[in-house]
């Protein structure tokens, strides 16, 4: 399958933090991209924007490697950022103005059919909207001109568990499409764990992790055991390996070849905020 | 790049309105009274005050970040800008003209050359003031440009003050220089026109310079 957005040993720094990231999302699909606060996730969207320069390392977006230099490419982007940029006493309709004489390819009634998905009004001031209201109304604006790829940082931030559906059903929409592709930075793991394909787990300016959501939900366990015997796990077999009130847990790659290799212990299944912790506690024990 | 420039008005909708309704008020007190070139000043002083309104909301959304991530390049978004003020000056000083130039008539007075060149150097004065404001504010942000503004203005209005109150006969020296001030500028209206527009085009170059480079979060 080809990529939509490609990312090899993407570097940034700055004081106290350096970034370098290799991942690739395919056409197609939704990529989760998850890590803690200051993980690196807004700097990664930031270079892929053009937004910063990198300081080395490629990126590829939808084939082209400058995105800065070719600003027409960007018709074929549509970017939410985790707070909405629109001067708040225009309403949608003026935006909708201004953003039309903007992208070549707005639609203004798909625009308008968005708004009333969403139960947005259009001519009312953005002031007056609450913070889940303004998210709808700029993936509304990111998705008005149909681009083939979505670009979220944190768009289901602030949203009520009702509209977070609606939105993530929107997503999951615009992916029908094959051509087009979805990368999402979200700290909530339940919206990725519906929608995602691929999770790039992101700690430290690092990728930890970049694989497709149905093998980490299917392959990843939890090894847990009682407290004595934490010891005859063999180091590296375990992530985050550590000792509870109840005994000990770690996170391991392969449930079934755990469940072979420690019988006597339990391995349960990992959802993706499990297996995300252990990799962070990981990073932070190594520290 | 028209879009970014409705969005400017759009954003200004209210305080252009106020703007009117002030250019009204103050025209029609000062040119009734005869003193024109008061507010002609005061024209060129409002229009940089609105034009770093702008510049404010924008930095408050992030706009520049979420323009930069649109189809236009970082040249048109600083074009779009230089444009909104070449338009705010426009709109502001043809209807301060036309009100002066209206009550003046009707008082049976007549609107001289030298008012004329005078107002013609308030608002040249008022868009090198821009031309300096417009790169402070990509480099440094809207609060400095407000300062820098202050400054532009405020020092050379501070100096006068100073001078009147300490410099033993800078009233007369200070006569003696109007004279030759009239004269001067309406002698030197094209020279400072094509100075305007050379600050105008540096100003311009220079902002699109510290955009390309500026990174937007």
């Amino acid at each position: 399958m080809k990529n939509i957005l490609s990312v090899t040993s993407l570097r940034k720094e700055y004081p106290g933090f350096h970034l370098d990231m290799t991942f690739q999302m395919p056409q197609g699909c939704i990529m989760g991209l998850v890590g803690a606060n200051g993980a690196g996730k807004s700097t990664v969207m930031r270079l892929l924007l053009g937004l910063a320069e990198p300081d080395g390392g490629e990126m590829e977006i939808l084939g082209c490697r400058d995105l800065n230099r070719q600003p027409a490419l960007r018709e074929e982007i549509g970017v939410v950022f985790d707070e909405c940029s629109f001067p708040e006493t225009l309403c949608p309709n003026q935006m909708a103005s201004v953003l039309g004489k903007l992208h070549p390819r707005w639609d203004h009634p798909y625009f308008r059919s968005l708004l009333r998905r969403l139960d947005l009004p259009e001519a009312k001031s953005i002031k007056d909207f609450s913070r889940g209201m303004k998210m709808k109304l700029s993936i509304a604006a990111a998705m008005g001109h149909h681009p083939k790829l979505l670009l979220l940082d944190e768009p289901t931030s602030g949203l009520d568990p009702i509209v977070r559906g609606e939105v993530l059903d929107l997503f999951l929409e615009f992916i029908q499409e094959e051509d087009h592709g979805v990368l999402l930075s979200s700290h909530i793991t339940s919206d990725l764990e519906k929608v995602a394909d691929y999770i790039t787990f992101v700690d430290h300016g690092k990728t930890l992790l970049t694989e497709e959501k149905d093998t980490l939900v299917e392959t990843y366990g939890v090894l847990k055991g009682p407290a004595a015997r934490m010891g005859e796990v063999a180091p590296g077999d375990a992530i985050g390996l550590t000792q509870t009130g109840h005994g000990f847990e770690g996170l391991v790659r392969d449930k079934a070849a755990a469940a072979r290799k420690y019988p006597d212990f339990l391995v349960d299944r990992a959802n993706l905020e499990e297996i995300i912790l252990y990799f962070v506690r990981e990073g932070r024990e190594k520290k | 790049m028209t879009g970014l420039i409705l969005k400017d008005f759009f954003t200004l909708k209210k305080t252009l309105i106020y703007m009117v309704v002030v250019i009204l008020l103050f025209n029609g007190i000062y040119t009734t009274a005869g003193n024109s070139h008061f507010s002609d000043f005061f024209i060129s002083v409002m229009v940089v005050s609105i034009l770093i309104s702008t510049m404010s909301y924008d930095e408050y959304y992030h706009w520049d970040r979420y323009a930069a991530i649109l189809p236009v390049s970082r040249r048109q978004i600083v074009g779009a800008k230089y444009i909104t003020a070449f338009l705010l000056f426009a709109a502001g000083s043809l209807l301060s003209l036309a009100l002066t130039v209206g009550i003046t008539f009707f008082q049976g007075r007549r609107y001289s050359l030298e008012d004329l060149v005078i107002f013609a150097w308030s608002i040249l004065v008022g868009m090198i003031g821009a031309a300096v404001v417009l790169p402070c504010y990509y480099r440094f942000g809207a609060q400095k440009s407000r300062f820098l503004m202050l400054a532009f203005y405020g020092i050379p209005s501070v100096l006068l003050v100073l001078g009147l109150r300490f410099i033993p006969g800078f009233t007369e020296k200070a006569s003696r220089l109007e004279v030759t001030l009239e004269v001067t500028l309406e002698g030197f209206l094209l020279g400072g026109i094509l100075l305007t527009a050379v600050a105008l085009v540096v100003s311009f170059l220079t902002s699109v310079r510290v955009l390309e480079k500026k990174e937007l979060k």
